[in-house]
């Protein structure tokens, strides 16, 4: 400290701007921590009559409660027990847009209506998504059908397809706004100020506008196109392309923000034409082109997974600042990979380093802002929509973030190695002189050192771009498909469990049961000559199928044995009041099945009993029925990840980058003032 | 039958309009192992030590064990017993088990009266009541719901058959059998118009006995004297077939239904009317009625006790809280005894109250008061009622040594 005190006050003074950026990047991802994450995508969380219920009567309208997103279309198919379509049009609640309610014609015979009712329904949801599902129910004593439950299971659950033309489009999309944002800003921040500090400027000026619209222009057309088959890509999950679909489809909401999305861009369009064509000033249509792709980058966060299922306002603003940071990171890389080199030919060799240093030092500020702003929003983003570690694996949203995060980490490397060591090379040669060839990526005959350093910066920076294109690619499939939340969530598990156990000399008793809630797990207690021991885990009022046969134990011989007797089930809840005992069916495939639901939490005990060879045995498995909330497999899933470990270290994650890369920001734009 | 259900729910429809419905074949059916009403007076073997003099009262969460000569619970099973329901328990030859039906969960508990442990749970059908033991080796268990009796080894406590004696797989239904049988049984069915010939030994029915058109057979019992086996004609038929058990024909139909109880010295038979016991000759071809006594209150579950060269018969009434005792020499009602009341709901139109004797105690449970009557028979006087868990419908006593 001076004696005046003079020196730590300025310095104070400098760092002030960066306290606050700190203070209110913290306060930010703290305020989206506490945001109760949900599983965005919509997908039905309930219904009435529930999947499987039993009722006395024909209910007048069948009602769908979706959880995640909000429905902008809804078309359901009530078919009743002669196959007949009994449903009428399904409305969306007018003050609960994840309502719907699906009218049922009643039968004027009465006994005619009695019987197994499956409900067929397809929604397209805040998101853009079209999302599908079926479910059954039955009116009077009517037993519930096996195949059909096992269909309906099927069909339960997110569905984790994703069109090919909708993610191609949405990364295009992403690559351009990307560009959009990203170029003109960095042009201005870090290219057009180097290139200002040169001698050889005015052709160097020229340069970089020529180069730098052409970039934009493209990037404006790609966003064009993309938003043009991002639209019609939505409105086909309505009907097949017509007139008419498209009509309906923009009287949805989601058609009317596409409307204003398609006006937005026409809007830049106009700003880049005029641009390009030199009626507009340089700083102004820069400064229109990256305010205009905010705007249009706004109505994409607006229907983002994030701002559906979290909250409007504060989803679709963490998903802007990550597009925004990825713009500063990537759109600027792009202006340094494609701009800067041409302008380096134009400079005269001894201004040339100077240039590239210049602009890269420029570059990487914006750079590292751009990059905290993407790091600590993507981290936000993926507590909300990341459950747990196994979801990385187990649904194709958390696959696609595993390499997106892999491809992100090779670009960070790659820009360490541009900022870290070729900017230091360049710093320590600014000055001399180099030659113009050098700044021709595809020449590597030149032995100067300079010359070497600078095609190895090209280089890196080009790979480092193809990255990060890639890595756009992927968002694009991300933001396409389901979020690992929702398919931890909504799982429905179609698989049925199958447990074999030899129940008598030569004949196994093979029992498939399923859907359950997280297939079979083996118990603690390992029974002697019945192999192991295995827990069902079940859902609570699930309509559950178990599938009894028997069959030769033999290895070689899977012929099936029928039973002599009836095929019973006896369910019994351990604590508590309930049993459920029913005889089994025999199938058309030789097998004895039921669907039954296990109405109470807990655990059960399932006895099978049957004849095989007349010879009657009797087997008893365990079950536990849990909902998602209390079993202990699920305790990830829940909620989208509230709570969880991976969901909190996520957060703490976000603004640890957040504090560190403010901190760094501003020590860098510190550094930089006493620079220059 | 889809069987979702609350257990407590069953067992207050058990103790209430279900016993209706049977005319007094749920809630344990204390004749099924009477050795009086098959024939067989010497089936019961002795038990050992620890459960020998004792009565086991089956309820929904305990089984107690009492004691009679001292009037009290001297011992409560509870591991494991969880809201069940009993048909018939029935001791094995030699004491050492006592299997009951366990309807709740459709199987047969085994009780070790050594150790007064339930030892295994035997899965059978569902809608078990009775229960025969037609030889050491076996139990016969027999599932309403599919009209098969489960065969159960009585050591390995496994099921080791299954016999379809009902022609429709299903319908309550009883076995008689005598060792003058062979291997031969004879299956009633509430729903088959028919007495069902069951070989034994084969684990199969082999012949039905057409006794009609309509309705079912219901109690049975058989006359040694005469070789005459009599199947009562349940569904509002109202009679009693009699087949001659050694061309397997009807003979003879008696015009009066109702439960048979042969007498120990196997010359007479009782017959439990509406308010009237009536006896028959045993030892006639033609079942002559010896005479009748009318029992104000509902008689039901007749026991026999000889003292002073006096047959007497106990009988529990359903519709009185009081047991009855009969000279079946005099046919005169000598005595009342209070033995408790038993649930009545309002729409009964049949009422069934179970009892059980041995070594001269009349057991009557009275599931309404939740106690177990113990009368002393030579007395005729109430021991005590014996407070158990309410709803005790079923009880069986463990004889002492013989």
């Amino acid at each position: 400290m001076s004696a005046d005190g003079s020196f730590e006050y300025n310095r104070w003074s400098r760092l002030r701007p960066a306290r606050g950026l700190v203070a209110l990047a913290v306060a930010a991802l703290v305020l989206t921590s506490l945001a109760t994450p949900v599983a965005a995508h919509a997908y039905l969380s309930d219904s009435d009559p529930a999947n499987g219920e039993r009722i006395d009567a024909v209910p007048d309208e069948i009602t769908l409660s979706f959880s995640g997103d909000g429905v902008q279309v809804a078309d359901a198919t009530v078919t009743g027990p002669d196959g007949a379509d009994v449903s009428g049009a399904a409305e969306i609640d007018a003050d609960d847009s994840q309502l719907v309610r699906v009218p049922i014609e009643r039968s004027a015979d009465e006994n005619d209506a009695e019987g197994l009712y499956s409900v067929e329904w397809e929604i397209l949801a805040d998101d853009g998504h079209t999302v599908s599902g079926s479910f059954v129910f039955s009116v009077g004593d009517e037993p519930l059908d096996r195949d059909t439950v096992l269909e309906a299971h099927e069909d339960e659950g997110p569905d984790e397809d994703v069109s090919p033309i909708a993610a191609g489009a949405k990364g295009l999309l992403l690559i351009a706004l990307v560009g959009l944002i990203g170029a003109p800003i960095t042009a201005v921040v870090a290219v057009y100020p180097a290139v200002s500090r040169v001698q050889s400027s005015s052709r160097s000026f020229r340069t970089v506008d020529r180069r730098l619209g052409r970039i934009l222009a493209t990037a404006g057309a790609v966003l064009f196109g993309s938003v043009l088959a991002l639209g019609l890509v939505r409105a086909t999950s309505i009907g097949s392309l017509s007139f008419e679909t498209m009509v309906q489809f923009l009287a949805t909401p989601l058609g009317r923000e596409w409307l204003v999305q398609v006006g937005l861009t026409a809007l830049l369009g106009l700003v880049l034409v005029g641009g390009l064509t030199g009626r507009l000033p340089r700083r102004g249509w820069l400064a229109g082109t990256a305010v205009g792709a905010a705007f249009v980058g706004a109505t994409v966060g607006w229907t983002s997974h994030s701002a559906t299922a979290i909250d409007r306002l504060q989803g679709a603003a963490i998903d802007i600042a990550h597009l925004g940071g990825a713009g500063l990171w990537v759109g600027g890389l792009v202006v340094l990979a494609l701009v800067v080199p041409a302008a380096l030919r134009e400079a005269k060799p001894v201004d040339r380093n100077d240039l590239a240093a210049g602009a890269i030092r420029r570059y990487s500020l914006l750079a590292l802002a751009g990059v905290t702003l993407a790091g600590a929003t993507g981290l936000v983003l993926a507590s909300w929509h990341v459950p747990s570690l196994a979801a990385l694996t187990d649904s194709l949203y958390g696959l696609s973030l595993s390499a997106k995060s892999l491809l992100i980490l090779l670009a960070l490397g790659l820009g360490g190695l541009t900022r870290f060591v070729l900017l230091s090379r360049l710093a320590e040669n600014s000055g001399r002189e180099f030659s113009a060839a050098a700044t021709d990526a595809d020449t590597d005959t030149d032995t100067d050192t300079d010359t070497a350093t600078v095609a190895t910066f090209v280089h890196a920076v080009r790979f480092e771009v193809a990255v990060l294109v890639a890595v756009l690619l992927i968002s694009g499939l991300l933001t396409s498909a389901p979020t690992a939340a929702v398919v931890s969530d909504g799982a429905g598990g179609s698989e049925l469990v199958t447990i074999e156990r030899e129940v008598t000399d030569g004949v196994a008793l093979e029992l498939q049961a399923g859907p359950t809630a997280d297939g079979a797990t083996a118990t603690a207690n390992e029974t002697g000559n019945s192999g192991s021991s295995q827990q069902l885990l079940v859902r609570p009022g699930d309509p559950i199928v178990f599938d009894v046969a028997f069959a030769s134990s033999a290895a070689a011989d899977d012929t099936r044995i029928d039973s002599d007797g009836p095929v019973r089930l006896l369910a019994t809840a351990t604590e508590g009041d309930r049993t459920v005992n029913v005889e089994l069916e025999e199938t058309a495939d030789g097998t004895y099945a039921t669907v039954q639901t296990l109405p109470v939490e807990g655990d059960w005990e399932v006895r099978i009993t049957g004849s095989p060879n007349d010879e009657f045995v009797s087997e008893t498995y365990d079950a536990r029925v849990e909902t998602a909330e209390t079993g202990d497999a699920h305790a990830d899933h829940d909620g989208g990840a509230a709570g969880s470990p991976l969901s909190l270290l996520l957060q703490f994650g976000a603004v640890a980058i957040a504090v560190v890369g403010s901190v760094a920001v501003a020590v860098e734009a510190t550094r930089f003032r006493e620079r220059t | 039958m889809d069987a979702s259900i609350d257990r407590r729910r069953l067992v207050q429809g058990l103790s209430g309009s279900f016993v209706v419905g049977l005319a007094g074949c749920l809630g344990g059916d204390e004749d099924e192992d009477d050795p009086a009403e098959n024939g067989d007076t010497d089936e019961n073997g002795s038990a050992e030590d620890g459960s020998a003099g004792l009565a086991y009262a089956f309820g929904s969460e305990t089984i107690a064990l009492i004691d009679p000569s001292e009037g009290e619970v001297v011992d409560e099973i509870t591991d494991g017993v969880d809201g069940y329901t009993y048909g018939d328990a029935v001791l094995t030859n030699d004491g050492s088990y006592l299997y009951v039906i366990e309807d709740s969960l459709s199987q047969v508990l085994v009780i070790d009266t050594a150790s007064r442990e339930i030892v295994a749970e035997v899965a059978m059908g569902p809608g078990g009541t009775h229960m025969y033991h037609p030889n050491d080796e076996e139990m016969w268990a027999h599932s309403d719901d599919e009209g098969t009796f489960y065969v159960i080894d009585t050591s390995s406590h496994e099921v080791v058959e299954t016999v379809e004696a009902g022609l429709d797989g299903e319908g309550h239904g009883k076995l008689l059998y005598h060792e003058d049988f062979g291997s031969t049984g004879y299956a009633t069915n509430v729903n088959d118009a028919a007495a069902h010939v069951i070989d034994m030994d084969a684990y199969e029915r082999v012949d039905s006995i057409e006794l009609g058109d309509e309705g079912g057979t219901h109690y049975k019992a058989y006359s040694p004297q005469t070789g005459l086996a009599y199947f009562e004609r349940s569904g509002g038929v109202g009679t009693t077939a009699v087949v001659d058990t050694e061309t397997n024909e009807v003979v003879d139909e008696l015009e009066f239904s109702g439960g048979l109880y042969l007498t120990p010295d196997e010359e007479r038979l009782g017959n439990i009317g509406e308010n009237e016991i009536r006896l028959l000759d045993a030892t006639s071809e033609t079942t002559d009625e010896i005479g009748s006594v009318t029992v104000e209150g509902g008689p039901d579950a007749l026991e026999y006790y000889e003292a002073d060269d006096t047959l007497y018969g106990f009988t529990a009434n359903t519709m009185t809280p009081e047991a009855a005792v009969i000279d079946l020499d005099d046919l005169s009602v000598v005595d009342h005894i209070d033995a408790g009341s038993i649930e009545r709901p309002e729409d009964a139109h049949h009422l069934h109250r179970s009892a059980v004797s041995g070594d001269g105690y009349f057991f009557t449970p009275a599931d309404a008061d939740g106690t177990v009557a113990v009368i002393d028979m030579a007395n005729r006087e109430l021991i005590e009622h014996v407070p158990v868990e309410e709803g005790v419908d079923t009880v069986q006593y463990v004889p002492e040594s013989e």
